[in-house]
C-alpha cells in the first residue's frame, strides 16, 4: 500500500476498505488519528490527572477496539467519549487511593511536574484553577458544561453524544454554569487576598 | 435554550481559566503509543523492512498494551514504569534499529523484562475496584507467561498481527511517525505560546509531506496559532476553507468554537 492510499485511509472516512487492510483496524487507526486529542483534553477536564491522562486515553481506545463491531460509524465520537467518562471516574478513584497510600518522596515523584518555562508554568498554573472549578461540579454537570464551554458542542450535539434530552442538558448546564460562576467568585476573591497563589 | 459562553461572555476570570484549556496538550508521543497498543500502529508506523523485525514490532505493541491494561488494575502512578518498559522494549524498538530489537527478544522477552523491573509501589494498596477490561492481562499473568503467549493475550481479537503479518503491512512505507513528531513539537509551541515557532514549524511540516496523513490535525493547529498569533482574519479564512469542504469533520466543532460566537451563521450550514 502506497502512502497516498494510507493517507486516504486515514482522511476518508467514507473509503472502501482494500481487502488487504482489515476493516477493523483501518478503523481503528482512523479513531485514535481523529478523536486522540478531543479524548486527552476530555479526560484531563473531567479530573484525570496530566500525567496519567495518556494511559487513560490509551484505556479508552482499547475498549473502543473491543467493542468495535458494536459502535456505528455515526456514534464513535459519543462512544469514546462516554467510555472516556467512566475511564476518568475509575482513574480518579484509583488515584485519589493511591494519593491516601502515599507521603513523602513517593508523593513528589508524582506529582512534581519537570521545572517549567514561565509562560508554560503559567499556563499549567490556569490550568490548575480551572480543574479546581470542575471539580466543584457533580461528574453529570461536569461532562455537559465541558463539552459546552471547552469543546465547543451546542445543546443538541450534546443531548446527542449523551444520549439525553435536549431540555436536560439545558438543566444540567444552566445548573453547572451556576456551580462554576459560584465557584469562580470565591477563587477570585482567594486570589485578590493572595491566597492560592 | 442557548446560553451565552464564559469562555466569550464571562468575566476575565472565567475567559482565562476556560481558554487556557484549549492548549492543554498530552505526551509527545501519546498518539503514536495508543496507536502501538492497539496493534494498527504496529502496521501503520513501521519502519521495518524484514519479516522478523515486523513481528517484533506486532510484539511490541503488544507489549505497550499490556503495559497499559496493568494501569487499569494496578493504579496510576506506576504507569510510568510499565510503559517505559514497554516503550523501549515494543514502541522504541519499532522505530529504532531492528537487529537490537531482535536481540532483546531472543534474549529477554518483554514478559521477562517486566518480571524484573521494580517492584510498582501501589500494587497492593490499589487494585481495588479495578475497571471491568477484558483487555487487560492479569499482572501475574504478565509478569509469568511465556513471551510466546504475551502478544496473542494482549492484542486479543487481533492474533493476524502477531503471527501472519500482511506482505502489505510489512511493505508500507508510512510517513505517520514523522508527521506525528512534528506536530507534537508544534502543539509544544503552541503550549508555550510561542506561536512564531508553531507557525514555522506548520510551514516546515507543509513542506515536508505535501500529500500528509495529518492535514486535517494540522490545518486545525494552524487555526489555533493564528488565533494565538493575533492573526484572527487568517484563522476565519483558513477555518472558513477547511469547514466548507468538511462540513462533518470531528474538527468542525472545535473550529467552530476557537473562530468565535455565532460562527454557524457566519460559516454556513453544517452538517449535524
Amino acid at each position: 500500500m502506497n502512502e497516498a492510499r494510507l493517507a486516504g485511509l486515514v482522511a476518508a472516512p467514507n473509503l472502501e476498505t482494500p481487502a488487504d487492510w482489515p476493516a477493523d483496524a483501518t478503523r481503528q487507526a482512523r479513531m485514535a488519528a481523529q478523536h486522540y486529542d478531543f479524548i486527552w483534553r476530555s479526560l484531563r477536564r473531567l479530573g484525570v490527572a496530566e500525567q496519567a491522562a495518556d494511559d487513560a486515553a490509551q484505556r479508552v481506545f482499547l475498549i473502543a477496539a473491543e467493542k468495535m463491531a458494536r459502535i456505528a460509524p455515526d456514534c464513535e465520537r459519543s462512544f469514546l467519549f462516554q467510555t472516556a467518562v467512566r475511564v476518568a471516574m475509575s482513574v480518579r478513584r484509583t488515584y485519589a487511593q493511591r494519593r491516601e497510600a502515599m507521603v513523602g518522596d513517593e508523593l513528589d515523584a508524582v506529582i512534581d511536574p519537570s521545572p517549567l518555562p514561565d509562560a508554560m508554568a503559567e499556563e499549567r498554573q490556569r490550568r490548575r484553577y480551572l480543574d479546581e472549578l470542575l471539580d466543584a461540579l457533580p461528574m453529570d454537570l461536569r461532562t455537559v458544561f465541558v463539552l459546552y464551554e471547552i469543546e465547543g458542542l451546542d445543546s443538541p450535539e450534546i443531548a446527542s453524544m449523551l444520549e439525553l434530552a435536549v431540555g436536560t442538558v439545558a438543566s444540567r448546564l444552566r445548573r453547572a454554569r451556576d456551580m462554576f460562576r459560584r465557584a469562580a467568585e470565591r477563587l477570585r476573591t482567594r486570589l485578590e487576598r493572595g491566597v492560592g497563589r | 435554550m442557548t446560553f451565552p459562553r464564559l469562555s466569550e461572555a464571562g468575566t476575565e476570570l472565567e475567559r482565562e481559566l476556560l481558554s487556557s484549556a484549549r492548549l492543554d496538550v498530552g505526551r509527545q508521543d501519546g498518539l503514536k503509543r495508543t496507536l502501538l497498543a492497539l496493534g494498527v500502529g504496529a502496521g501503520a508506523i513501521s519502519t521495518s523492512t524484514s519479516t522478523a523485525a515486523a513481528g517484533v514490532v506486532a510484539g511490541g505493541g503488544a507489549a505497550a498494551a499490556g503495559g497499559s491494561a496493568l494501569v487499569g488494575g494496578a493504579g496510576v502512578g506506576m504507569v510510568v514504569k510499565w510503559v517505559a518498559i514497554a516503550a523501549v522494549v515494543g514502541g522504541g524498538a519499532a522505530l529504532s534499529a531492528a537487529p537490537v530489537v531482535r536481540h532483546i527478544r531472543a534474549t529477554t522477552a518483554p514478559a521477562a523484562v517486566a518480571a524484573r523491573a521494580p517492584k510498582p509501589v501501589a500494587d497492593s494498596r490499589t487494585a481495588a475496584e479495578p475497571v471491568p477490561d477484558r483487555t487487560s492481562v492479569p499482572p501475574a499473568l504478565a509478569a509469568s507467561a511465556p513471551a510466546s503467549r504475551i502478544p496473542v493475550l494482549s492484542l486479543g481479537a487481533r492474533p493476524a498481527y502477531v503471527g501472519a503479518p500482511s506482505p502489505v503491512l510489512l511493505q508500507r512505507r508510512s510517513t505517520l511517525p514523522a508527521e506525528l513528531s512534528m506536530l507534537d513539537r508544534v502543539r509544544a509551541s503552541l503550549a508555550a505560546r510561542d506561536t512564531a515557532a508553531a507557525l514555522g514549524q506548520l510551514d516546515a511540516y507543509d513542506r515536508a509531506f505535501p500529500s500528509s496523513v495529518m492535514a486535517d490535525e494540522a490545518l486545525v493547529l494552524r487555526v489555533d496559532a493564528l488565533i494565538a498569533h493575533g492573526d484572527r482574519a487568517g484563522a476565519a479564512a483558513l477555518g472558513r476553507q477547511f469547514l466548507a469542504g468538511h462540513p462533518a469533520s470531528p474538527h468542525a466543532p472545535h473550529l467552530l468554537h476557537v473562530l468565535g460566537a455565532n460562527n454557524r451563521d457566519r460559516f454556513g450550514p453544517i452538517a449535524e
